[in-house]
């Protein structure tokens, strides 16, 4: 069996087809886009006329509504396109569509940090299909919208720096393409969870990798294997920065019961794309919620998320920590080395944004069990109560943990600390905190002392010491 | 509409029950799960915006923040507060009979002082 399957693998590499298309160029089916290990059926991408590439433009001064653009230089001008600002191209995935609201939410939050150039990429002529057909069309998309790229650097004089193509799963390997055919001049790619099934393991020129623009990140939200958990994301990095969240395979806020997936906050239709593919989905909610939260997706540098969880990676670097998503191009060592990983935790639902502080318990008081909460108070607003520690409160020891934050407090102006036991305690037993030490992720550390003592349920305030 | 609505999560409710998921439907509810009564939730709070609209299991409120008091409803449109804490505001008849004695948390202890 297995010589005859050779035999038809070899018999197919030798018969050969192509398709050649007007602008674009020409599609073959040989190896390694097709009749290979990790893609064994053959399949020509379709023509452009049925996959139907649209462009639609939304800009700040028409955020609701787009215009449909093409690869035309008049076209162009006569639309709300600016040379004078960045062009930020969107690119859906598989079964997706261009008009889907995540796009243009995307848009519209660029719109309330900058002025730009939003362009969605629509290609559901081509994604809704099977998934091994919408793999080939990736590459006739993909010349598609480096046509558009071109036609911008040589018609309108319009520079490939101020490029970013942003795509999610299928999409990311749109925007490797493009970013190829463009000799990686384009600015920047960002994958948003670039799809592994036909990608993963395969040579970089079909799949996104860091020569394909400038700079390139990627955010992992899905890269657990297809069998057995239906991960659609790939582990493999393909970037100059890639991220892990939470890391980079279960999604907080992705495992509800069903009945609370489906009926989503935002929709029954919104709920049943989580239900499906929730964890996948997620990169690019990180992505948009890092547009308006400049400091809240910092990623450490770390050899695992274990290592990470076991709070070994803190503080940042000397160079600071990258921001997922957004603003991932203002790190300093950015291009420094390929494939740099960094992880972070997020939180469960829109606002992801958190912010990591490692806290340092010295006790004081009565020996007893219980649980131990700190709250954080600064000039930026106040944080919940996160629990440090539980189990044996003995005086003069010292418990270190770390949190992640919804709420940048900025510089710390004083610690609340309370403990509880959840039992009856006739001897009404007090404890305190004779010291509290807080690192925040640049490395600063902010001292708070007490000499009090408190019992349980009743918050003690630390100040600076 | 409000009908359709009901008869979808009826069949969603058949199916969940029928294929039981990763979670259970009724207690030690996570953040973000719908539930009917604070007790359901590991927050214990059971959080809705409208008196019709779906609610769910929501963290309690932080110092500085709306709250509600402690009611024997056990649903709430504002989560009552986190420990040590105390939701301090205006208290009325009518506002416990529509749950919306709402208040600001503040921290028990400086309240006495």
């Amino acid at each position: 069996m297995l010589m005859l399957w050779t035999f038809a693998v070899l018999l197919g590499a030798v018969a050969g087809r192509e398709v050649c298309f007007d602008k674009l160029g020409c599609f073959s089916d040989d190896a390694p886009w097709s009749g290979t290990l990790d893609r064994p059926l053959k399949a020509l991408p379709w023509s452009p006329a049925q996959i139907n590439t649209r462009f639609l433009l939304y800009t700040n001064e028409n955020p609701d509504n787009y215009q449909l653009i093409t690869s035309d230089a008049s076209n162009i001008r006569n639309s709300n396109f600016r040379t004078n600002r960045k062009t930020r191209i969107i690119i859906h995935g598989f079964i997706d569509k261009g008009e889907e609201n995540w796009l243009s939410d995307m848009c519209k939050n660029m719109f309330r940090v900058e002025s730009v150039n939003c362009i969605c990429v629509d290609w559901k002529g081509g994604s809704r299909t099977t998934y091994t057909q919408a793999t080939q069309n990736v590459r006739v998309v993909g010349a598609e919208v480096a046509l558009l790229v071109n036609v911008l650097q040589s018609d309108l004089g319009y520079s490939l720096n101020n490029v970013h193509l942003i795509g999610h799963s299928l999409g990311s390997h749109i925007a490797g393409e493009a970013g190829k055919r463009t000799f990686g001049a384009i600015g920047r790619i960002t994958g948003l969870d670039p799809a592994e099934p036909y990608f993963q393991g395969t040579p970089e020129e079909v799949r996104l990798d860091p020569t394909d623009a400038q700079f390139v990140d990627a955010i992992h939200t899905d890269a657990g294997p297809i069998i057995p958990n239906l991960g659609f994301g790939m582990s493999q990095t393909v970037g100059h920065l890639d991220f892990f969240p939470n890391g980079g395979i279960e999604m907080p806020g992705c495992q509800k019961n069903i009945l609370s997936q489906i009926v989503d906050i935002d929709g029954i239709w919104e709920g049943t794309r989580n239900f499906a593919a929730c964890n996948h989905l997620r990169s690019y909610k990180f992505y948009t919620d890092s547009i308006v939260n400049p400091t809240g997706f910092a990623g450490f540098s770390c050899s695992s998320y274990s290592l990470f969880t076991a709070n070994k990676c803190f503080p940042c670097g000397s160079g600071g920590c990258p921001q997922m998503g957004h603003y991932a191009d203002r790190y300093p060592g950015k291009t420094s080395r390929l494939y740099q990983t960094f992880y972070l935790n997020t939180g469960d639902k829109s606002n992801f944004a958190r912010w990591r502080y490692q806290v340092t318990v010295t006790l004081s008081g009565q020996k007893v069990t219980g649980h131990i909460l700190v709250s954080l108070f600064g000039n930026g607003g106040n944080s919940k109560q996160y629990e440090v520690f539980k189990g044996s409160l003995q005086p003069g020891t010292s418990h270190v943990n770390e949190f992640d934050s919804d709420v940048d407090v900025g510089d710390l102006q004083k610690v609340k600390f309370i403990w509880y036991n959840n039992v009856i305690n006739p001897t009404l037993p007090k404890v305190g905190a004779s010291r509290i030490t807080v690192e925040r992720n640049d490395g600063r550390v902010f001292n708070f002392c007490s000499q009090e003592t408190v019992r349980e349920d009743v918050l003690l305030t630390l100040s600076p010491c | 509409m409000e009908k359709v609505l009901v008869l979808l999560l009826v069949s969603l409710l058949a199916v969940a029950y029928a294929a039981p998921g990763p979670r259970g439907l009724i207690i030690n509810l996570e953040d973000g799960e719908i539930c009917l009564n604070s007790m359901q939730c590991k927050s214990r709070c059971c959080q809705h915006d409208t008196i019709l609209g779906i609610a769910r299991c929501t963290h309690k409120a932080m110092e500085n923040s709306e709250c509600s008091p402690k009611t024997l409803y056990g649903i709430y449109y504002r989560c009552p507060c986190e420990r040590g804490l105390t939701c301090e505001g205006d208290r009325s008849i009518i506002g416990a009979i529509t749950n919306t004695n709402y208040g600001i948390c503040l921290d028990s202890r400086r309240s006495k002082q």
